[in-house]
This record gives C-alpha cells, structure tokens and sequence, in this order.
C-alpha cells in the first residue's frame, strides 16, 4: 500500500494522479498529490513506476502501516536504497536502459532439465 | 444530459491488452474510435502490473502441434484445434508487429536472436497505449462505463458512463461496443486485478448476451502472506513448509497448489525457493523485478529464508470463463457487441484451464484484434444511423432499484457478502456441490436485496456497478460449477472426482433475475476424449 509522498522530492507534475488505476490520489492544494481513497489502493506499484522523481513509496503489506514505520521515514528509504527501487530495476527515467532487454529468465522446467521457457510467466 | 456527449464509430471498453489491441486495429481499419477506461490505460489491469509470458510459437508444423496439444488434457479437451491455429496464427503476427511498428525492446537470446516469448508489463502497455494514440483513437482515463444503450432493435449502440475525475456523466454513442474489460477477481487484491470485477460480463448480460465456462473460474495465484504479488511461476523453484519446519508433502505451485490450500484452512504455510541455482537466481531478478518487489522491501531473501504464503483468488482472470463468443470477429449474441480479452471465454483456444500468462496474453492480442476489425465492419455497415439511433438505457441492478432504495453504500456490504462466498478456499477451491449449492443460495438472495435496493451517485455508481457484477459474476460461477458433476480442467469437484465421458461439452450459462445453464455441444470432433483425465493441477 502506498505509504510515502515525499514533499520535498515531489515535481507536481501530476502523474501519479493521472495513472493510478484505482485512483487513488487527488491534487492537494499545494499541488503535492493527497491520498484521498488510499483503501483503493491494490498495491500495483505502477505510481512509483511512472513517477519522474522518486517521490513515492508503496509498501509490499496491502494493509496500511502505523505512523512511526520505516516505510514512512524517506530518509530511511533513501539510504535503504528503496525509494525510485522499481523504476531503476524496470530501467525507466533518462540515460537508463530498458530492463525489458535483459529479461531473460530461468528455464521453469524440473531441476535439471535443459528446456527453454519464456523469459516471463506470469 | 449534462455531460460529456460523443458519437464514435467503435467505443472499446477497458484499457488493457485486448481493449489496446482492438482500438489500435479498428482505428487502423479507418473507425473513428473511443477507448474508455476505468482506470488509466496504460497501467490498468493484470498485465500492466504483472507482466506475462505470450503463446508464441514459430510457423513450424512440429512445434505448432506440440503446442496446441501440451494444453488440452489440461483443459479437459474443450479447446477447438480451428480456434488455437488461429490464434497462434494471429500472436505470433502481433508479437512482430509489437517488435516492429511498436519497437518493443525484446531481449536477446544465446542465438543472438530476440525472444519474443515474454513481456514486461509496464513497457508493454506504455507501447500499447502509444499505438492506440497513435492511430487517432480517443482515450477517456478514469471514465469507467455504467451501463450500456440498445437501440429498439436491441442492438447494441452506445454506453453511459461516468467521469471520476472531471466528476460528471457521460454518454456515446457508436456504431459497435467491444467489452474489453478483464476478468473478474472479486477485489481479492491480486496484483493489478482489483479493477477486474467482471463488469463487461453484467454489461453483456443486460442486452442478453450469454456466457461459457464460468465453471472454469477458481483459480488461485501464490503471493507472499499479506502481500499483493500473485506472480506464481518462480514458484516452481519452491519448497512448502508447515510452520515446525518439515516439509509440506505434496505441495507445489505446479500439481500441488490445492495442498497449499487445504494447509491454509488450518495453518500457516511457508515457502522458500531453494531449489534456484545461482543461475536461476540471477535470471529471476532480471526476467520479473517485480517477484523480488516483497522480499527486497521486506527484507527477505527468498532463495534461504522461509516466508508465510497466502493463495488470492484469480477467479476469471487466470480462469477461463467469459462472454460467449459467436463468431469469428468475437462477435457476440447480440448484434453491435463484440467481446476480447479475459471478458470473452477462452476455452476456444484452452478449455477448462488456463494458469494465466502465455495464452491469456495470446487471447487478448488476438481477440483484440478480431473484435476491433470485426466492430469497425460492424459500425461501417450502419453508415450514418449510429449518430441518430434512438437509445435505451440497459443498466439494472446498482442503477435502478426495483424497490425502495437502500443507503448509498450498500455497495459495501454486497462485496463483503459475495467475498464471504468466492474467495474462501473450502468454498471455492476445494468445491463440493453441498457447498456451492448453499453459496448460491446466499448469493441468489444477495442478488434479488442488491436488484431491490442497491443503488449509489455520482462516483459511487461505479462501485455499486461493481458490486452487482460480482454478484452476478459469482452466482454464473456456481450455478455452472453445479452442472458439471464430474472433474474436468480446473473445475474440480470433490463429490464427482473423475472425468465424466458423457459430460464432455461446454456449459453456457446467463440470466440475472433468474439464471440458467445448458450444456453446449463442442461443434468440432473430439479429439481425445477417451484419454485418461488430466493431472489436477499446473501452475502458471
């Protein structure tokens, strides 16, 4: 569940607010987008995917965590290395390549077997 | 009306695969096009957040026939061999052309050519929504549809639907409706499915529409305990432990998952995936960031340390049941209405199983591309009266209560009452024909209090929607698994263990008020139907 907007990182540039599927979020006054339906949000990570600046954080427990988490604490998230995680691994934002052109993936087949598999299952 | 008011050649509800795929070729075909979505297309649905392995297969005759034949003992020999070949036909086109014309950046294999067996969610629907773009369609994010419109023919002629973020209604007119809009997991919170709740399939049923295989809906996808990343084919690297540390005998995500579920009913279930090679390991994190998403942020390294599982339900997403199809542009019953996608039944290329991925993934870039082309033909052939057709509005039950009006969120409670009865495992999974005869007596009352009462404004008409398409989805579901008294894909039954010869048909099945199943004779000749029954279970 989505735990994290970071004021400080944030660009207003809206794009959470435009692909969250479950619409989620609602512009704050400020600009800095408000989580006005957060019991809507399924955990798909797709906001921390498409945001161009690193300013969201989607816990992994679909239940929402108390105040004091570490899933709250964007210095803790920074250091962890885990705020923009996703984005990095999927190879999204500017000079980064693809990750869709390393998917190559394990053969699924029985421990020892030499076939082929697809590259992603799901 | 107050609101936004269009008139479109094809309107394509959804904004997954299937919708990307039929709006781009019917606006390739010179329609004019919309494409609504409840969500954002681009990111809403299974594969947009989970990514999938495509039933890609080169023109080889031995590889094509190897491939048509691993599913369909599986499936319980309900596939229809015309069906696969096209649809083989047709993905493996798709695929080059999404290499091609969409510059997907597929990798590269040890032969140095590209594989273009697989797909990464995020990329490929950012690329789909491009080509939708692309090719002139019109996109409405956040615009779920509501309720479609009949002219007085009863053909299909447009939809109504609401605006969540501009906050006002909306009506279009078209030639042709394509419902692309997903299965239907019952917000079980499987990842990317909680916009799934099988609206298309309450839509259809309105203007008359049937459905197939709704038997075929309980499937169950492994995820880490609490979490939402229902991705389970690393899974099979896997060994499952009770809680003391001893193996759990049996268990498997491929040919054991029902094991994991009968645990569940009394205790944890852990996992750890120690069977991988340092090989696998590093291909896994390359091939699906996202599997590793939980345990990176958890910080559990899964290869060593043991973790709780949960199994959440799939229901017609990795299932296969969906609106009847009757035609080969996906045409429906019911003249202007076109279905594609995990909407529409993909026993055609599958039968009783299907697992998700590979040829769900299949279905929607080929269905999608058949509905599109096969909708755009559609509204051609009216010329000018789509724009002047007078309309009927179809919507029933969350819409238009037949008695008093009950409080505005009473969608609540009838999502909490069909949960109660779809998502447990003793109920779903593990079915036994007392127990779903007792479910769809609560659901059947479920059903006639939301017809009565249920109803909602403004943005909350969407979830009241919702919940009356999980009501009618899950009540098609039992009634159907009902009918079949035998084992048969992925529609086990616990009372009729074995496969039964004489029940080697499909099952149709629709009404609202009142539903109904009939068995379906299979129009090509069986195959295989003396063969031994089909292992239980394989996971995707």
């Amino acid at each position: 569940m989505i735990e994290l907007v970071s004021a400080e990182r944030c660009i207003t540039c809206d794009k959470c607010i435009k692909v969250c599927p479950t619409n989620v979020f609602d512009r704050g006054e400020d600009g800095i987008p408000v989580l006005a339906r957060r019991d809507d949000c399924q955990t798909c990570f797709q906001c921390e995917a498409n945001c161009p600046a690193d300013a969201l954080y989607v816990a992994p427990l679909t239940r929402p965590l108390s105040d004091d988490s570490t899933a709250r604490d964007e210095e803790h998230l920074d250091r962890a290395g885990l705020l923009g995680s996703y984005r990095r691994h999927i190879g999204w934002g500017r000079g980064r390549t693809p990750g869709a052109l390393r998917a190559v993936g394990p053969s699924l087949g029985p421990p020892g077997s030499k076939g082929t598999s697809p590259p992603i299952t799901s | 009306m107050t609101g936004m008011d269009l008139t479109t050649d094809v309107l394509v509800v959804g904004g997954g695969p299937a919708a990307t795929w039929a709006a781009l070729k019917a606006a390739q075909d010179g329609a004019d096009v919309v494409l609504a979505d409840k969500g954002y297309c681009g990111t809403s649905g299974a594969t947009a957040s989970a990514g999938t392995g495509v039933w890609y297969v080169p023109p080889e005759p031995a590889a094509r026939e190897a491939a048509m034949a691993s599913r369909e003992a599986l499936g319980g020999f309900l596939a229809d061999r015309r069906w696969m070949t096209r649809v083989l036909d047709r993905t493996y086109a798709g695929m080059n052309e999404l290499a091609a014309a969409g510059r997907y950046p597929f990798p590269t294999g040890p032969d140095g050519k590209q594989l273009r067996n697989g797909l990464q969610g995020p990329e490929y629907m950012r690329r789909m929504r491009i080509r939708v773009q692309r090719a002139g369609a019109r996109i409405l994010d956040h615009s779920p549809v509501t309720e479609l419109l009949t002219d007085p023919s009863g053909a299909v002629a447009g939809a109504r639907g609401h605006r969540r973020q501009a906050g006002q209604p909306y009506r279009i007119r078209a030639g042709a409706v394509v419902l692309a809009t997903g299965g239907c997991a019952f917000l079980s919170g499987a990842l990317g499915c909680n916009v799934n709740t099988g609206d298309g399939a309450l839509f259809a049923a309105e203007v008359g529409a049937d459905l197939s295989g709704m038997e075929f809906s309980n499937a169950y996808g492994i995820a880490p305990e609490g979490t939402s990343v229902t991705k389970t084919a690393f899974y099979s690297f896997a060994t499952f432990y009770r809680e003391d540390g001893t193996v759990l005998e049996g268990a498997a995500a491929q040919g054991g998952r029902s094991v994991i579920a009968r645990a569940l009913l009394d205790e944890k279930v852990y996992c750890r995936l120690d069977r991988a090679g340092a090989a696998a390991r590093q291909a896994m994190r390359l091939a699906q960031p996202n599997f590793f998403l939980t345990f990176d942020r958890l910080g559990i390294d899964p290869f060593t340390q043991r973790f709780a599982v949960t199994l959440l339900a799939e229901g017609t997403v990795r299932g296969t049941g969906g609106i009847r199809l009757t035609g080969d542009d996906c045409s429906t019953s019911v003249p202007g209405l076109y279905a594609a996608g995990d909407a529409a039944t993909r026993e055609l290329i599958c039968g009783g199983f299907t697992g998700g991925g590979s040829h769900n993934a299949a279905w929607a870039i080929s269905s999608g591309t058949w509905a599109g082309r096969g909708a755009a033909r559609h509204a051609r052939s009216l010329g000018h009266r789509p724009g002047t057709r007078r309309l009927m509005a179809a919507g029933g039950a969350g819409l238009r209560p037949t008695g008093t009006p009950g409080p505005a969120d009473g969608f609540r409670e009838v999502v909490t009452a069909v949960q109660g009865e779809v998502l447990p495992y003793e109920k779903n999974y593990l079915r036994h024909g007392d127990r779903l005869a007792a479910s769809l007596d609560v659901l059947d009352s479920v059903w006639e209090e939301s017809r009565a009462s249920l109803h909602a404004r403004g943005q909350d008409t969407v979830r009241a929607r919702q919940a009356a398409a999980m009501a009618a989805h899950a009540r098609w579901m039992y009634a159907s698994a009902l009918a079949r008294t035998e084992t048969r894909g992925m529609a086990k039954r616990l009372d009729h263990p074995a496969q039964d010869p004489q029940q080697h048909h499909r099952i149709v099945t629709g009404g609202l008020d009142q539903v109904w199943t009939r068995p379906e004779p299979l129009t090509t000749a069986p195959t295989a139907s003396t063969a031994p029954a089909a292992p239980l279970e394989v996971a995707s």
